[in-house]
């Protein structure tokens, strides 16, 4: 099952409740990335100069 | 997760063999004329007997065991009993399970009975590139060189990759670190495979689509410019030589 790029960026544990063992997204956002999103969250990674990609959830 | 002591590798090992197994015989059980539910059923009653659980249930509460998904489909389709197989349908199975605490991942995409719709060329594409991928990758190669790879495999045979869609760490759960093993080179991404890490390696090789948007059922995935995308996976861990494939036994390759 492929790892989504989520465009909202925000924790689920605030609105979902999740099984301990769950990764730490909502599968509603998890499948639901843009690709403006994308090239937003790459730009501000450029800008930061990270050097690793964050987890965008 | 990263490997360790033995028994995480014989743990993995059994994780794979079910989903590997299922995966294997849910190909070989689809007919034209089945429902998606049908087939998933079977899938269920597979991973059961291993005494598996389905992961996309048990950490998203996906409506099924499996992802089964259908022509313009990409992925994350939800099993129906409205949903029929036809000859020359272009599909997707994604089986993951989790067992004993540890978690594996395969999938695969093929046509179903005679090539009517020539997508076969598709599905022969993402196998041969998820196969080129996971021969390339070993501890300390860049995760955005085996980005760089799919996306140039696939433009030399006239297709493109989603890109937001990929790979990801997996073992004590469905999506850990590293996540966003990407489809295309990602420069910003500066991250390197580590030997023992176990990664799920996929492909998503479309035809004409960048971008996966998903539809109102809140699951299923279909492009944003239409068309098809094939999507082959295994699970590995990552080794200083060749990978070990843990999920070999699906069958994808054959």
């Amino acid at each position: 099952m492929g790892y989504g790029i989520n465009k909202q960026n925000k924790s689920p544990n605030h609105e979902h409740q999740l099984p301990a063992n769950s990764a730490a997204m909502v599968f509603g956002d998890y499948l639901s990335c843009q690709a403006e999103k994308l090239l937003d969250r790459n730009r501000r990674s450029a800008k930061a100069k990270s050097p690793t990609i964050r987890r965008c959830v | 997760m990263s490997i360790t002591q033995e028994f995480e590798l014989i743990g993995m090992q059994k994780a794979s063999e079910a989903v590997a197994y299922t995966l294997k015989e849910m190909t070989k059980y689809a007919q034209p004329g089945m429902t998606t539910k049908e087939l998933d059923n079977y899938g269920a009653r597979i991973l059961s007997d291993f005494g598996a659980n389905s992961a996309p249930y048990l950490t998203y509460g996906f409506p099924g065991w499996n992802c089964i998904s259908i022509n313009n489909e990409f992925c994350h389709g939800i099993p129906s009993d409205k949903r029929i197989l036809k000859e020359g349908d272009l599909v997707n199975i994604d089986v993951s399970a989790e067992l004993n605490g540890f978690w594996a991942d395969n999938g695969g995409s093929f046509v179903l009975g005679e090539d009517i719709n020539q997508h076969q060329i598709l599905v022969d594409a993402s196998k041969l590139i998820l196969k080129k991928a996971i021969d390339n990758i070993k501890g300390g190669v860049q995760i955005s060189d085996i980005g760089y790879l799919i996306e140039n495999e696939a433009k030399k045979r006239g297709f493109k990759v989603i890109k937001n869609l990929g790979g990801h760490g997996v073992g004590r759960s469905l999506h850990e670190h590293p996540d966003e093993l990407l489809n295309y080179k990602n420069r910003f991404d500066q991250r390197r495979f580590k030997k023992n890490s176990v990664v799920a390696i996929e492909t998503f090789i479309s035809t004409t689509s960048t971008y996966a948007d998903t539809l109102n059922d809140g699951w299923t995935m279909i492009g944003n410019k239409g068309g098809y995308m094939a999507q082959h996976e295994h699970t590995i861990v990552v080794t200083d030589g060749k990978p070990i494939i843990l999920t070999e036994l699906n069958g994808i390759w054959n």
